[in-house]
């Protein structure tokens, strides 16, 4: 949280995190040198640069893929949280497999040229205006230069001093390089890929990360909004219909979402919004007595929505009221940081 | 596109870059304390991954060490 910076906020389950996954970037690329050695398409041969350009360019697309499916995912379940607070190191680890894919690309294709490499891949190949013979590289290279952009930002002294909804919108850049790295694959393939593992390979990602995306945007448009009862209360439900550590969430109309936390025999409401990055708080959990964010573990007092010190963040506190068993929020926030009781499971009303 | 657009738009990416590389070290050296008192005392390390940010986005860089008059709201 925002209390000096480090380079890197390690824990040992980041540093276990990145040793699996180098591991599994490993052995990616060996597996898939070596089939392309041992069993080569049918009429085509390789050489090494050539195998080592495809399998970091199907290697960068598959993580992209993967990366955009993290979000979805850790709605549906709880096994992709541990992904979910490690996505910044898969994103850069992403752009960097990019970039080695791209320098490959440049050193092969475009590194015997008498002109300047980047000058040779603009205007190499001219037909800009045909689809079938459209110069894909391109796109690759806006695709990296976005996920170059998200990488450079990715550190939290970035995320404080952009501001989080400038912070957000930028690294929503995500799906523009992802579509563009799909045309780029795609026109890649119909252009000069044979095999058809290639367009597999990409409709199915593209299925997957479009289905889940719409899976869970409906799920989430169907969060209950609440019944306005009298004075501009919100009925929540009963006090057992909120699982202990955990939080209902409400969609007031025109206002933020509210996360309704059961701590013990506590209840409170606090705003859905982390200050870190937006993330749904209300998706959270209760640790160490403070709710903390699904994706980065930034934490919050149930009590006054304040980081515990020395972190500063503050998010807004809502009233509650518990009446015959059922729980009450009033969805006008208190500013930022103001101490609200929260209710008590069993206290006269 | 023609050699001489694609030259063109190569200069124009490479004084980018190496304005980005000098606004970027200069942030990284002093201006990232300036812009945020979190970042006083911030290790080697850390300076040397936010570089390539100051770089990239070296114009914003620029309006904030000029005008911005307080720490970020965190």
């Amino acid at each position: 949280m925002s209390h000096g910076y480090n380079a890197v906020g390690w824990t040992p389950f980041k540093k276990r995190f990145d040793r699996w996954m180098l591991a599994g970037i490993g052995l990616y690329l060996i597996v898939f040198v070596a089939v392309s050695v041992v069993a080569p398409p049918d009429g085509e041969s390789f050489t090494p640069i050539q195998i080592l350009i495809r399998a970091t360019g199907t290697l960068a697309f598959l993580l992209l893929t993967f990366i955009l499916c993290i979000g979805p995912l850790a709605r549906l379940t709880d096994r992709f949280k541990p992904f979910l607070f490690n996505r910044r190191h898969l994103g850069v680890t992403t752009f960097l497999i990019g970039l080695a894919h791209a320098g490959l690309v440049l050193l092969w294709y475009h590194g015997f040229s008498d002109v300047n490499v980047f000058v040779s891949m603009f205007a190499s190949n001219p037909r800009y205006d045909s689809l079938a013979g459209f110069p894909f590289e391109a796109l690759g290279f806006i695709a990296l230069l976005i996920m170059f952009v998200m990488a450079a930002t990715s550190h939290d002294f970035w995320n404080a001093n952009l501001g989080p909804g400038v912070w957000k919108m930028l690294h929503m850049g995500v799906y523009l390089a992802y579509a563009l790295l799909v045309a780029h694959v795609a026109l890649g393939a119909i252009q000069f890929e044979k095999h058809p593992a290639y367009l597999a390979l990409l409709a199915s990602g593209v299925v997957i990360v479009s289905l889940l995306h719409l899976y869970t945007a409906l799920a989430s448009s169907r969060i209950d909004g609440g019944k306005i009862l009298n004075a501009g209360w919100i009925r929540v439900g009963a006090t057992s219909d909120i699982p202990d550590g955990r939080a209902l969430i409400l969609q007031p109309t025109d206002a933020e979402r509210i996360a309704v936390f059961r701590d013990g025999d506590r209840i409170a409401a606090i705003s859905n919004v982390c200050r870190h990055q937006g993330g749904p708080l209300g998706e959270g959990r209760i640790i160490d007595g403070c709710v903390t964010c699904p994706w980065h573990g930034f934490q919050y007092q149930l009590e006054d929505g304040r980081s515990p010190a020395p972190f500063t963040e503050k998010i807004s506190t809502y009233p509650t009221k518990i009446e015959n068993g059922i729980v009450f929020v009033n969805p006008e926030p208190n500013a930022p940081g103001t101490e609200e009781a929260p209710s008590i499971i069993g206290a006269p009303a | 596109m023609n050699i001489e657009t694609a030259g063109m738009l190569v200069t124009i990416l490479g004084l980018y870059a190496a304005i980005g590389l000098l606004v970027g070290l200069i942030v990284v050296t002093v201006g990232a304390s300036r812009m945020d008192p979190a970042a006083k005392g911030m290790p080697l390390q850390a300076r040397a991954i936010i570089l390539p940010g100051a770089a990239v986005l070296w114009p914003l860089m620029l309006i904030k060490l000029f005008t911005q008059k307080e720490p970020p709201v965190s």
